[in-house]
């Protein structure tokens, strides 16, 4: 079988986007499937090179190869879903969000700007005739399909990928910490749990994994409310060091402002530990079920800092949350055969 | 749920390891880490070792190991493909088949000491050589001489009768010595053959000889001969029997085989279907018991769901309760804090505008002239008022005007005077003392004026409980006219005048009052401790530098009975004309006294309940009377004309505190 993996490519910019391309490819390998990643180098401005690329990618058809049939082709994001194929899904990572969720944002396209305007009704109508015409919309979570519905009114079926090397977490102690992997921006709030720490009357520790531009900020934070002797800061940690401190942690803290998936929530439920989030952190939600697998509460510090108190006192019951996250997991069959089952079905 | 409210754990439990050892939490995570990298590293020496001597093996043994495996799998195979007893069947069948041997008609030679000549001419061939090996020698035939003679003997080159000579007449045949009847006589013969003419004649006269035996021979051989393909007929029939037999044994094998297997494949099959159903029961029970965990995983957590709403309920509510008390508190403390405020502004404005309209008529320098120009402003404003004020202001300055030409006439007269001193001689000259009696009587006012202001204070005694009659005494410093002791003695107390100016003293005993010459402190230092009722000063402390005035207190503090009463009078700065100017009529003022700063000087010294008492009475009236409400700004125009009309002295009055009763 052949199948042909189409992605946009901004030269030495590989976050996540890079991890999953690689990851659905090396997969689809392992069943002895032939892949080929086809890309094409994408610029987020000005309006005139998203045109061409959208151009471009619209002018090929995958049909007409030489090497003769090409049975499926993945497209993952924008614009190379515009690519022509008789048999094209889609795995969608996110819209061009410049015309999207923030436009009319400081991150996004200005709305009194004609030509962002101009832009962005075109987009919005070949986004909405190229996702017809694939035979599968799939997206990587709830918040990117409920966008794509509001936006596009066009039906799409999330489809999780597992954490990298998430065959290698485990469980072991339960000493007195909240673990709190992620990079530190302001997005990623944790600013609010050491609000919470501070307010909590149970004497928890916070141990802070992750570097970023926030970190001064937040160990000066960390002074002023005078739980420095609580907190640690690790920076970047090495992965078997990343899985010990998931391993040995009371719960972990996941909080961030509308995160569209977050693995680290997976990384806790794999490691069988509850997870706090907030009511407004995206991503979290879709996997965390509230008292059950861990707390969602307001971003608060006042009730974030009750459920750690809570969770301190009632150990027993915050170890069989982690174990109901674990088990969560394991029931969404978040898995790369379930990837692959989807996509290639 | 039933767990939370099972567990007793407290809620400061302390975790088995210090939970706010956040070092020690490092180190155990670090520990943990280093452990399972040694872990980690130990599996991937073993998987080194496995993948690195693989190359050691040459093809030869790679290809054994696999012809091993493949052997052994074969094995395996073949063993699991068949029930155990077929396979032990198969096994014991394949070594009991024994096909019939062919055994040759003549029999072996028996070893015996002599032997005649046909015996060895039945063999032929080999079996011929073979056994007369044995018979002669005595021993099997060595490979290089069967050989030879079997050559030889084939190609017809010697014949049986010169072999078996040559074998019984060698050396080793005749160390044997077995003895073969009737073998020389033909042996010698058929060597003879061998000679040429005699052999020929020889050969000729055999034959001849021969011939009958020949036929005889020949019939013999026809026999055997007969005997040997009857016999082979026999074999070919037996081993025919014996593989049909085979064949027929094989046969009921495999037809037992199949049968089993057949059988083993049912049994096989049915035991697989009675699993099946057991599998599908088990399923069917796992299913139901998973139905069941869901629904009660279901109500546990709607449980824990509602309790954990409700909890948050009362914890809203408790909330809530917390949050109007708090609110309520916080009203309070903002109303207290902005009353607080108000009341600060007002002391800052008019400490500010005090200092302001102080400084302004001062008119000392540039930034009091701003103020100044700044207070014209506003008042400018608020011109009809302002006409009004200035019409006043007027008057005042006219009375003013009287005053400094008052003043300027004893500073004339006192210039005169210090002249005169200079001049002439010390005991002639009038003394200072007698200028200031003078000037008491000038500007003070006259006796009954002060009498009646002194009068004012005979309720503040009454007050104290100090009556009249009681022994005690009031003590007055700085008791100048006697005017005080005057209505003292109307009213039956006992004064007793302290001062220091000669004439004053004198025009005081003149009428009877009981006055002591001294320094007002000296003398207090020399009473006996609580030996006065009441300790009185009128106009007197605002002549004193302040560190007297503290040590004044202090001793009338010494010296007054717990009760006692201290009343300390001196012009009030708070009215603007007295402040900035009237104080200064008297050249031996130091400086004005604030009324709060006296108030808290004598506190502070130990007086209990000090008050101020701002006295106007019997001290003339003002003409600055204040504006009607109606006048716009009329409250500005007010607040500045109390400046000016406040009463002019006041008292600072306060008690020695009685011992803490019982």
């Amino acid at each position: 079988m052949r199948v042909v993996v189409a992605t946009v490519q901004v030269p030495f910019i590989n976050g996540g986007a890079a991890y999953m391309t690689n990851g659905l490819i090396r997969n689809l390998r392992a069943r002895g499937i032939e892949v080929e990643h086809l890309t094409r180098p994408f610029r987020f401005g000005p309006a005139k090179e998203v045109q061409r690329s959208m151009d471009e990618w619209g002018a090929e058809n995958a049909d007409e190869f030489d090497c003769g049939e090409i049975e499926r082709v993945i497209c993952l994001n924008f614009p190379s879903f515009y690519l022509r194929h008789h048999n094209k899904v889609v795995w969608l990572m996110h819209q061009h969000r410049a015309v999207y969720e923030l436009f009319g944002t400081p991150y996004g396209a200005a709305t009194n700007d004609p030509e962002s305007t101009q832009l962005k009704e075109e987009i919005t109508r070949r986004d909405v005739a190229s996702l017809r015409d694939a035979k599968l919309v799939c997206t990587i979570s709830r918040r990117v399909s409920t966008r794509l519905k509001d936006f596009n009114n066009i039906e799409s079926e999330p489809l999780y990928q597992p954490p990298p090397n998430s065959e290698r977490y485990y469980c072991s102690a339960q000493l007195g910490y909240i673990f709190v992997p992620s990079r530190l921006e302001a997005l990623k709030r944790q600013d609010l749990l050491l609000r919470a720490i501070a307010k909590a009357r149970s004497p928890i520790a916070a141990m802070i994994a992750g570097d970023g531009g926030c970190r001064g900020e937040l160990e000066r934070l960390a002074n002023q409310l005078g739980i420095e002797d609580r907190v640690r800061f690790l920076g970047r940690v090495k992965l078997d060091e990343m899985l010990a401190w998931y391993a040995n942690s009371l719960a972990v803290y996941f909080g961030p402002h509308e995160e569209d998936y977050g693995f680290v929530t997976l990384e806790a439920m794999l490691s069988s530990k509850p997870v706090l989030t907030c009511t407004d952190s995206g991503g979290p939600l879709e996997f965390v079920r509230n008292t059950h697998s861990g707390f969602v509460c307001e971003p608060e510090p006042d009730q974030l800092a009750a459920r750690i108190d809570w969770l301190w006192v009632n150990r027993d019951v915050a170890r069989d949350m982690g174990r109901a996250g674990r088990a969560l997991y394991e029931a969404r069959k978040i898995s790369w055969d379930h990837v692959l089952d989807r996509l290639l079905a | 749920m039933m767990r939370l409210a099972m567990n007793p754990s407290g809620p400061m439990e302390p975790a088995p390891q210090s939970p706010t050892d956040a070092d020690g939490l490092m180190e155990r995570i670090r520990a943990e880490v280093e452990q399972r990298r040694a872990r980690a590293q130990d599996a991937a020496e073993v998987t080194e070792i496995a993948v690195g001597s693989s190359p050691a093996l040459n093809a030869e043994e790679i290809m054994a190991r696999v012809r091993t495996e493949i052997a052994r799998r074969h094995a395996q195979s073949a063993r699991t493909a068949l029930p155990g007893e077929v396979a032990l069947a198969m096994a014991t069948m394949i070594h009991e088949v024994h096909l019939p041997r062919w055994q040759p008609a003549a029999s072996r030679l028996p070893e015996q000491s002599q032997y005649v000549l046909g015996d060895f001419l039945r063999f032929d061939d080999s079996d011929f050589v073979d056994v007369a090996y044995q018979a002669l020698l005595r021993r099997p035939a060595d490979l290089e001489g069967r050989q030879g003679y079997l050559d030889a003997l084939r190609s017809g080159a010697i014949s049986k009768v010169e072999i078996l000579g040559m074998i019984r007449f060698s050396e080793e045949g005749r160390r044997q010595a077995v003895h073969v009847n009737g073998l020389l006589l033909p042996y010698k013969l058929h060597r003879w053959r061998r000679v040429r003419v005699i052999g020929w004649l020889l050969g000729m006269s055999l034959a001849i000889f021969r011939l009958p035996r020949l036929a005889w021979r020949l019939q013999g051989m026809e026999a055997s001969a007969a005997r040997e393909a009857q016999e082979t007929g026999r074999l070919i029939g037996r081993i025919a029997d014996a593989i049909e037999q085979h064949f027929a044994e094989e046969d009921d094998a495999l037809y037992a085989l199949r049968t089993e297997l057949t059988q083993t494949v049912t049994s096989r099959v049915e035991g697989l279907r009675a699993v099946t159903e057991r599998a599908g029961a088990l399923q069917a029970m796992l299913e139901s018991v998973r139905d069941s965990l869901l629904t009660s995983d279901e109500t546990l957590y709607r449980q824990i769901e509602s309790i954990s709403n409700s909890l948050r309920a009362s914890d809203t509510e408790r909330a809530a309760q917390l949050k109007v008390v708090q609110e309520v508190l916080a009203s309070n403390e903002t109303k207290m804090a902005e009353f607080a405020k108000a009341l600060d502004t007002n002391a800052e404005t008019l400490c500010g505008q005090i200092e302001t309209v102080r400084n302004t008529l001062r008119g000392s320098d540039a930034n009091n002239a701003a103020r100044h120009k700044q207070i014209a402003d506003r008042l400018s404003v608020h011109e009809a008022a302002l006409s009004k004020l200035d019409e006043q202001a007027q008057s005042d300055h006219r009375s003013l005007h009287a005053l400094l030409d008052r003043l300027a006439f004893f500073l004339d007269a006192s210039a005169q005077q210090a002249g005169n001193l200079a001049i002439g001689n010390d005991e002639d000259g009038p003394s200072l003392e007698e200028q200031y009696a003078s000037f008491e009587q000038a500007f003070r006012g006259d006796r009954e004026q002060i009498k009646a202001r002194a009068a004012h204070y005979l309720g503040t005694l009454a007050a104290a409980g100090i009556e009249p009659g009681d022994d005690a005494v009031i003590m007055d410093l700085g008791s100048g006219r006697g005017e005080w002791l005057e209505v003292l003695a109307e009213h039956g107390y006992r004064g007793c005048g302290v001062d220091s100016n000669r004439g004053m003293l004198e025009a005081s005993r003149a009428r009877g009052h009981e006055v002591v010459e001294a320094d007002a402190l000296d003398y207090l230092r020399a009473q006996p401790k609580g030996s006065v009722a009441a300790v009185t000063s009128m106009h007197m402390v605002e002549h004193m530098p302040h560190p007297v005035v503290i040590r004044l207190l202090d001793e009338a503090l010494r010296v007054l009975r717990p009760g006692g009463v201290l009343i300390l009078e001196t012009p009030n700065p708070e009215n603007l004309l007295v402040g900035s100017c009237l104080f200064y009529m008297d050249p031996t003022h130091l400086h004005p006294i604030p009324p709060p700063l006296l108030q808290w000087t004598v506190q502070q010294r130990g007086f209990e309940r000090v008050v101020v008492e701002r006295l106007s009475e019997h001290r003339g009236s003002s003409n600055l009377t204040p504006v009607s409400d109606k006048i716009l700004g009329a409250e500005q125009i007010n607040q500045m004309i109390a400046w000016f009309t406040v009463a002019q002295d006041y008292a600072v009055i306060g008690k020695k505190p009685k011992p803490a009763s019982g």
